[in-house]
């Protein structure tokens, strides 16, 4: 019963974790980052399990881990509201061609990284870009002017 | 796709049963009483019932004698294998003789005049290699003759 309650303990300290460093560390991990993920994998380990050995323990505390995934998960579909709690919400970062810096700062992104991330997205310059939107899992999305006019244009013909 | 939704809800359903088990106690660690009456003694085994390798395994012998005293020295004996399951162990009070032949622990305590309850805790920790189910025996001896004897299983689970 114990393993149940340390492995729910654990598994929401690394959502709280994993919400709180921010959806960019998500996506890209620097060498510290990776070096905390293998640390912390030795860490929870002995955190959760302690000192049994057996098979039965460790299929206890995976159960555990993958019924709040699931659950978290089911959660997430049924509530927008629960969804936006769990897995964070979208930030749009550039709107216009002009970088929303309170947003960028908020969420620890600099205005180098993200023309980066819009010229390895076919970008030269940001002023081609419509919208920057930092997705929960920390990947950038960018929709084009051109984009954005032609999907404007295509629905006042309808 | 119908057998992926399938395999799915399979293993979620699993997952449930397994925790459902463990929440319950099916899963360990819990404890069991086994007691035996002969003679005007009674010993009484607590002791782990579902054990884990790694995880406390502690047990305690009690003997009552009922409407007198005990005497003032006992003899208590278990098998040496159930010994043998754990890492180490520790035992409470220290008794003033102990021997091993192999198939039998016995230790000799002296009781404090006009008790009529007598304890013995042990205090251990299951080996990591062990597994299934054990049958154990504990016995009281009262200068030299075997008063009670007290069978009692234990599960290690892998």
């Amino acid at each position: 019963m114990e393993i149940l309650l340390r492995a729910t303990v654990i598994y929401w300290f690394l959502w709280l974790v994993v919400r709180g460093i921010g959806k960019r560390s998500l996506a890209e991990l620097t060498p510290l980052d990776l070096l905390l993920v293998v640390v912390m994998g030795d860490l929870v380990q002995q955190g959760v399990t302690q000192e049994d050995m057996s098979i039965t323990g460790a299929m206890l505390s995976i159960s555990v881990f993958v019924l709040w995934t699931v659950l978290a998960d089911l959660l997430g579909r049924r509530s927008q509201r629960a969804r936006q709690i769990l897995a964070g919400e979208p930030t749009i970062l550039l709107r216009s061609g002009r970088a929303l810096m309170d947003r960028l700062e908020q969420e620890n992104v600099t205005i180098d990284e993200l023309k980066e991330k819009a010229r390895a997205a076919g970008y030269a310059d940001l002023s081609e870009i419509e919208v920057a939107i930092l997705e929960t899992d920390g990947r950038f999305s960018f929709i084009g002017s051109e984009q954005a006019s032609g999907e404007e244009s295509e629905s006042r013909r309808r | 796709m119908r057998g992926d939704v399938l395999f799915r809800v399979v293993t979620v359903s699993l997952i449930v049963v397994i925790i459902a088990l463990a929440a319950l106690g099916f899963l360990g660690v819990s404890f069991s009483e086994s007691s035996t009456t002969s003679d005007g003694y009674t010993l009484s085994v607590d002791h782990v019932a579902i054990a884990r390798p790694g995880l406390e395994a502690p047990f305690s012998i009690t003997v009552t004698r009922d409407g007198a005293p005990l005497p003032d020295r006992v003899t208590i004996g278990i098998d040496s294998a159930l010994l043998v399951l754990l890492d180490h162990y520790g035992i409470q009070p220290t008794p003033v003789e102990s021997s091993n032949d192999g198939v039998w622990t016995t230790w000799t305590f002296d009781v404090p005049p006009g008790q009529a309850v007598f304890a013995v805790d042990f205090d251990g920790r299951m080996g990591p290699s062990e597994r299934w189910s054990h049958e154990e025996t504990a016995f009281l001896d009262i200068e030299e003759n075997r008063i009670v004897t007290n069978r009692f299983t234990l599960w290690v689970l892998p």
